[in-house]
């Protein structure tokens, strides 16, 4: 405190000015830590809430807010199939609002029924699966599970994919959209791996397709707007208070609802897919027929169907089943020449219903089992939401844990485990700095203790680079290193660095100022130049050299440019240049985390060195 | 001696680790890099459909392995297309290349492509010695000219009629005598018009009648434009929108570039036609409209990011954008319609049409051509074909393959479900198909195209006569064809080019001058040190000279070898496949007459400003600051709060605040700043008041620091006023900007732009610097601060000097030494510097906003592949700081270096 003085500092005059510093520097230091805070608590975020400024991220402690991560995961950040399945009308997961009560013994119900039955394949969609940009946590599960089937092997599944995947990090799923008439999928290793994973999940992470929300989706939300239920209570029979109780009719609705059974139909003519709808009061032989009409032989049809039916009377209708390739397509035609009342649609709902029908008979005894009160079998939903919120109230610590490590866990898997960007920083690092400390120390060692001729014009030699914009040289360098043969290298990234001439400058200047008498006493008692070096210069120089070294692990670890120009192959990316494609493809918390693990290598230097560098900084005055 | 060979050995044991470590053994079967080989998480259906394909030839061919191609992609978005030109350069390149029109011919000259039907009757031919070679990788026989006449066949069958000029056509260099098919394309692309039919029944809009023409067009997107939802009519990617919008530009007749009459390519979009398109761009971007009452500006929306982003958002109406033969695009027929990009008001039309075409590097080595060759046959074969259309049938998307395949195939049974306008729309705009330019340097035409129409839509058009409006974006457009055609096309009279020679000639002399006086300089400055330190003990010399040796060997072939082929290159047209020319003082004499270049100059003098100005004096006053506080806890908790930033190295922090420059008002700092909208008027006055007030006490402290301590010097009296100068002229910006009344009310904050923002954008790459580096650069003032003895404080005191006495007398005197040198060196790494962060955070844009010379010195080397260019550039950046450089390698010889601690 040397200019307000010890004494002034006790007047009030002192004190104001004090407290105008404290001020100032409290502003200012505000200014750093925060971008910093923000940093460190987005890196556990996804894209739904990491451009919220609160620094603690609001799932952490609070349960309707983990409730929203748990859906936005869960739905695989697509809001349309929240929508599907709460008959929701939400733009964003943030606005989502929790169940106000959550029955137990429904919950338990339902999960009981869906365990029972166990619902197919093509009922259910993998939650966790799927992100717009980011690695969520059952896609690295898929990608564990392929690596062990393939033993480690990614060429032998590339083989087997027909792909070009570099990293299991780099896989990703599209997930089934199961429902849609246009969506089928290839058997693959791919697809196994995420079966698996999606059986192995909570129930309460598994999507269940929904007609009804697919319904709304494609026929009404588009004709009549998802604002108000206004437009569609003016054209239909039945009205609604609000899209959440729209049930969608198994079988065609009646001529007393035209608009309706207008639009069922067209659902099921057009959009939906043919695996869940079934035909009642249609002979089988009415299937064959249409099938041997447009095949002729059983070969024909079972070359297309990549089948192996003994004849056409085989063939059974379907029911309910998975349909695919051409098989599909024919289904699809033949019932466009089935009758309306035919028709019934298949799918959760349905047998969430017909399964409380087998168990209470009744309506007023499934109400009392679940603490509800619905009129019919027919209004009953499945109670999703409830079995979700459910969920978080129980794993909430888990789940937290999940969430908040997923971003480090992907960054870790690309910049660690699987990629080598890490790897090649800290060899260049290394090889950065032992050449720093190598060849800069030697230099200056030379024209400090042995009186060169031409000491000093050697030395601007040195320096005179620095003159020359690295512009200038690096086309040329560049150039130079493609005709050696050395792009893509190490040596390329390392040797034009090694030397520098203004820290063999300073060196000079600094080994000149060390006790001459100490090298007199040596020479005098017989100790060798290497030992000289070694023993009295070096040791005596730990500060300096520690900022030598220092100054060549900053440069060697964010090296950017030039990495990019002369090592671009992806082996030899170095961390900076991993991280300029990695933030192109995901969204800001893997970014976040990304940059936050770079720094701990900072850190641990610092940490390190802390004392010694601190001892090294050098100030240059005036001879 | 010993001693010295240990440390030689170790070294170079260390540089063989380095080189060793870089190598890797080579696989015993050919293996080809592919480019846009479809990516893993690519699941769409025509990913899928590829994959099938390489599937089924990677089991008919064992003995080829492909591999994707990877490079980094540089930010930016208009370096696109530069990843396979680094990597040719760098020695990584794809030996399957990917090929649009818009590169073909820089390709084709470059000599990066094989002429492809020799290399296919090879493939082909029944004699295999055309397949072998000697030691010497020559073939050991050609194929006969019936054979490459019937391969030749074989790839015209392959190519859509409107597509063949593109395929077979001479090299415009002249290396490779006649014409060639260089390419084969795998799918025909053109340009279409994408709606969301969900969005148009929302705005009562019939989802079956796409607008027809412009009137229509405005029509449409005006009523699908809703500001509250952030919704817009029609967009496009700012940096592309010269490719976005061109179907707008060739509907209404105007033409990108064009042959003239002795075949060469000129730019032409300077026509009075594309004026007037442009302007309806104009329109549809600004033009105010009613809608409730309310004044909505414009319907379109240029995004910083591919408008597809904002589009699967359900927030952007209509895209224009490419559709192929083979699949219609990845889209759900219930949400989206296609239909022809809408007619100009004469009634014309014209779809953009391009080809995603495959070529074999040349310089592969014979297996890998013959291998690449292979795989393109394959590729593009009926074979092929005939597996993706199974894929698409089988995976339910039959309607979307184009009809002749379905028939070719027999999925008869498809067609009647094909919507039929989409084959419409599709053969509508393949028979006005316009193809993108594909002539001689064409290759970065949008980048160049991009500028003018962006800054035409920024124009105040609103408020110009119809005259005068078409005047202006005629200049605007006329400057910008004129500068492609100068730039890239090479056209200069010849009596400009003497006059520029001459220029040229003066300039470069006075660079040589600069340097030869700077370095004289200083030479004879080190000379005279060496005299003074002269005490003549000459020991052990040789070993001294062995010692130096690593150290001057690496920077003699690391720094002056290159130096000098960097003056090599600057007089030659260095091309990475072929010889490099000699052309005199010719690249200079371009860019000294080049707009781009004087540009990129001042915007480095913005640069060196805003980082010496911002950046320079916070960690001076930090120090000062924190070596006032006087408790230890306080003292350390500061240091620690400020020093933390430094953890984040380099251009990690240019990542890093790239994630809070978010232009939208969710945006990290959008929100931070339009905080202040939430005070409510009286708070919100008062706060302002309080800034003005502060502002004002500031200058106020400025003005009169000078008069209160008397004997300060003259520089230190300037930089004071200067700096209160600006501080009052930023607040007379203010009052003009927005008027004083202002300063009473609430905050009216809109957000902010960031680095999309050409205004706005050099300030952001500042910012994060000043932040990440301010409490580490402290660390050195303080350091110096410490060595100032109390005593010399305490006889202040007694003298009776004020705090600012104590300033002004003591702490800077002592610090001066080290400001100045500081201060230098930080100009100088500004000039030279910043490349890093700004590449890392803007890529130079938007708008070349960010382009300082250094970065662009990097564009026109390594992207543009103008490497002559480029070093001229480099040496004339290196004139302008031979003076400072000069002055800081002498104080330096004139500085003590002490360690602090």
């Amino acid at each position: 405190m040397p200019i307000i003085s010890t004494i002034e500092a006790r007047q009030p005059r002192g004190r104001l000015l004090h407290a105008g510093m404290f001020f100032v520097l409290g502003v200012g230091g505000l200014a750093m830590l925060y971008p910093f805070l923000i940093m460190v608590s987005g890196s556990v975020r996804t894209e739904m809430d990491e451009q919220d400024l609160n620094l603690v991220p609001p799932y952490l402690v609070d349960r309707a807010a983990l409730y929203r991560k748990l859906l936005e995961s869960k739905y695989n950040e697509d809001v349309r199939n929240l929508n599907r399945a709460h008959r929701s009308k939400t733009f964003d997961f943030r606005m989502v609002q929790p169940p106000r009560t959550v029955d137990v013994a429904e919950v338990d119900l339902f999960e009981q029924f869906l365990r029972e039955t166990a619902p197919p394949r093509h009922w259910r969609v993998g939650g966790g699966t799927h992100s717009n940009k980011n690695l969520p946590w059952r896609m690295r599960e898929i990608q564990q599970r392929l690596a062990t089937r393939f033993a480690g092997d990614i060429d032998a599944y590339n083989r087997d994919m027909g792909t070009a995947t570099l990293q299991w990090v780099a896989i990703r799923i599209t997930p089934p959209d199961w429902i849609n008439r246009r969506f089928d999928y290839q058997d693959n290793p791919l697809f196994d791996a995420y079966f698996a994973a999606t059986d192995a999940a909570p129930l309460a992470e598994q999507q269940l397709v929904s007609p009804a929300g697919f319904f709304l989706e494609t026929i009404i939300f588009p004709t009549y707007g998802q604002s108000t239920t206004a437009n569609y209570n003016r054209a239909h029979a039945r009205p609604l208070a609000s899209y959440a109780d729209f049930t969608l009719p198994q079988t065609v609705p009646g001529e007393d609802e035209p608009t309706l059974r207008r639009e069922w139909l067209e659902f099921i003519r057009r959009d939906l897919h043919p695996s869940f709808i079934t035909l009642s009061d249609v002979p089988q032989s009415a299937y064959a027929g249409f099938l041997a009409d447009r095949y002729k032989t059983i070969d024909a049809l079972n070359k297309a169907w990549d089948s192996t039916h003994a004849d056409f009377a085989a063939i059974a209708l379907p029911a309910g089943q998975w349909l695919r390739g051409m098989e599909r397509q024919d289904y699809i035609d033949f019932l466009q020449l089935q009758a309306p009342e035919s028709y019934r649609i298949v799918g959760p709902e349905y047998a969430w219903r017909r399964w409380l029908i087998e168990k209470f008979r009744t309506v007023e005894a499934a109400n009392a089992a679940m603490n509800t009160s619905h009129r019919c079998f027919d209004s009953i939903p499945m109670p999703i939401e409830q079995q979700e919120f459910r969920y978080i109230t129980e794993n909430a610590g888990a789940l937290r844990w999940k969430l908040a490590t997923n971003n480090y866990r992907f960054v870790i898997a690309e910049l660690f485990v699987q990629g080598d960007a890490f790897r090649n920083t800290m060899i260049l690092c290394l090889l950065a700095v032992l050449t720093a400390v190598i060849v800069n120390p030697l230099a200056a060692y030379a024209m400090s203790r042995f009186r060169l001729r031409g000491t000093y014009n050697i030395l601007l030699i040195l320096m005179a680079t620095v003159a020359f914009p690295p512009m200038v040289t690096l086309i040329p360098k560049f150039i130079m290193l493609r005709e050696m043969n050395l792009l893509n290298t190490f040596a390329a990234l390392v040797l034009p660095f090694a030397a520098n001439g203004y820290l063999i400058f300073l060196l000079k200047t600094f080994f000149d100022s060390l006790p001459q008498e100490l090298y007199e006493a040596a020479a005098i008692d017989g100790a060798s130049e290497p030992r000289i070096f070694l023993q009295i210069t070096m040791s005596l120089s730990t500060p300096i050299l520690a900022v030598v070294a220092l100054e060549a692990f900053n440069a060697a670890y964010a090296m950017f440019l030039y990495a990019l120009i002369v090592a671009p192959s992806p082996d030899m990316w170095l961390a900076t240049v991993w991280l300029g494609q990695f933030k192109e493809r995901v969204s800001l918390g893997p970014v976040f985390a990304a940059v936050l693990v770079t720094c701990i290598p900072t850190l641990i230097i610092f940490i390190l060195a802390q004392r010694v560098i601190m001892r090294g900084i050098i100030v240059p005055t005036e001879k | 001696m010993i001693f010295v060979r240990s440390w030689l050995v170790c070294v170079a044991l260390l540089l063989g680790a380095a080189s060793a470590l870089a190598e890797s053994p080579l696989p015993p079967k050919v293996s080809i890099r592919v480019e846009r080989l479809p990516e893993d998480k690519d699941q769409r259906i025509s990913a899928v459909a590829v994959r099938a394909v390489i599937r089924q030839f990677s089991r008919e061919n064992p003995d080829i392995e492909l591999v994707p191609f990877v490079m980094p992609i540089v930010t930016g978005g208009t370096a696109a297309d530069s990843g396979p030109l680094m990597a040719i350069a760098a020695g990584v390149p794809p030996h399957v290349m990917f090929v649009n029109f818009r590169r073909s011919s820089t390709y084709i000259t470059q000599g990066f492509l094989e002429p492809l039907e020799p290399l296919l009757a090879r493939v082909l031919s029944a004699n295999p010695r055309v397949r072998q070679t000697d030691k010497n990788g020559a073939w050991l026989e050609d194929p006969s000219p019936e054979e490459v006449a019937a391969a030749l066949e074989i790839i015209r069958n392959r190519v859509a009629e409107p597509v063949w000029p593109v395929v077979y056509r001479k090299d415009d260099s002249g290396t490779i005598p006649g014409e060639h098919a260089w390419t084969i394309p795998t799918t025909n692309l053109v340009q279409a018009l994408l709606y969301r039919r969900d969005m148009f029944y929302e705005a009562g809009l019939d989802p079956d009648r796409p607008p027809r023409n412009w009137d229509e067009f405005i029509g449409c997107a005006r009523k699908l434009t809703r500001p509250d939802r952030g919704q817009h009519g029609y967009g496009v990617f700012g940096m592309s929108i010269a490719w976005a919008t061109y179907s707008f530009l060739s509907s209404n007749g105007a033409r990108a570039v064009e042959r003239n009459s002795d075949g060469e390519w000129r730019a032409v979009y300077d026509s009075p036609a594309a004026a007037e398109a442009v302007r309806y761009l104009w329109r549809l971007r600004h033009e105010p409209f009613e809608r409730n009452g309310r004044i909505i500006e414009g319907c379109m929306q240029v995004y910083p990011y591919r408008p597809e982003e904002a589009w699967d958002r359900g927030q952007l109406a209509m895209i224009t954008t490419y559709v192929s033969d083979e699949v219609m695009y990845n889209i759900k027929p219930q949400l989206v319609g296609i239909a022809p990009v809408p007619l100009s008001p004469g009634g014309t039309r014209g779809s953009e049409i391009n080809g995603e075409m495959l070529g074999v590097f040349s310089g592969s080595s014979p297996a890998q051509k013959l291998a690449a060759m292979r795989y393109i046959h394959y590729r593009t074969g009926d074979e092929a074909q005939r597996i993706r259309t199974k894929v698409y049938v089988d995976g339910g998307y039959g309607i979307f393959v184009n009809p002749d395949l379905l028939r070719k195939f027999g999925y008869e049974q498809v067609l009647p479900l094909v919507p039929r306008e989409w084959e419409e729309a599709f053969d509508e705009a393949m028979a006005h198909g316009i193809p993108e330019p594909y002539g001689m340097n064409t290759g970065p035409i949008w980048r160049y195209m991009a500028t003018p129409i962006n800054t035409a839509l920024e124009l105040p058009l609103g408020s110009m006569s119809d005259e005068g409006a078409q005047t202006a974006v005629l200049r605007l457009l006329r400057d910008s064809a004129e500068e492609v055609n100068r730039k890239l096309m090479g056209v200069v009279p010849p009596g400009e080019m003497r006059v520029r020679r001459g220029v040229a000639l003066g300039v470069v002399s006075v660079i040589v001058l600069a340097f030869l006086i700077g370095m004289g300089h200083v030479w004879r400055y080190f000379g005279r040190m060496a005299r003074q330190a002269a005490d003549g003990g000459r020991r052990f010399a040789a070993t001294g000279y062995v010692l130096l040796l690593p150290a001057l060997m690496l920077i003699v072939v690391w720094q002056y070898i290159p130096l000098l082929g960097g003056a090599g290159i600057a007089v030659a047209e260095y091309e990475l496949a072929r010889p490099s020319r000699w052309v005199g003082l010719d690249n200079f004499a371009s860019i000294l007459f080049d707009d781009r270049f004087w540009k990129a100059f001042a915007r480095t003098f913005y640069f060196v400003a805003l980082v010496i100005g911002l950046g320079f004096w916070p960690p001076i006053l930090l120090a000062i600051l924190l070596q006032e506080i006087p408790t230890t806890t306080a003292k350390y908790a500061f240091r620690i709060v400020y020093y933390l930033p430094a953890l984040v190295s380099g251009v990690f922090v240019m990542f890093l605040w790239r994630g809070f420059y978010d232009p939208s008002a969710n945006g990290i700092l959008n929100q931070i700043v339009m905080a202040v909208n939430h005070l409510s008027p009286i708070p919100a006055t008062l706060l302002k008041l309080a800034f003005a007030g502060f502002w004002f006490a500031l200058v106020f402290v400025l003005v009169r620091l000078p008069f209160r301590v008397a004997e300060i010097s003259a520089a230190m009296k300037g930089t004071l006023w200067l700096a209160a100068a600006l501080l009052i002229a930023a607040a007379a910006w203010t009052v003009q900007q927005f008027g004083l009344g202002t300063f009473v009310g609430g905050f009216h904050v809109e957000p902010l732009r960031w680095i999309f923002s050409p205004d706005l954008a050099m300030v952001c790459v500042v910012i994060p610097m000043v932040w990440a580096a301010s409490g580490a650069a402290s660390i050195l003032y303080l350091a110096a601060l410490k060595t100032v003895p109390e005593e010399i404080y305490e006889a202040a005191d007694i003298d009776g000097a004020n705090h600012w006495h104590k300033v002004f007398y003591i702490v800077l005197p002592r610090l001066k030494f080290l400001i100045t040198i500081q201060f230098i060196a930080a100009v100088i790494a500004a000039f030279k510097g910043g490349t890093d962060y700004i590449l890392a955070l803007t890529g130079g844009g938007p708008n070349d906003a960010t382009t300082v010379l250094a970065l662009e010195i990097y564009i026109r080397a390594f992207l543009d592949l103008r490497f002559g260019i480029g070093a001229s550039m480099a040496w004339i950046l290196g004139a302008l700081l031979v003076g400072f450089t000069a002055y800081q390698l002498k104080m330096l010889s004139r500085a003590e270096f002490r360690a602090a601690g």
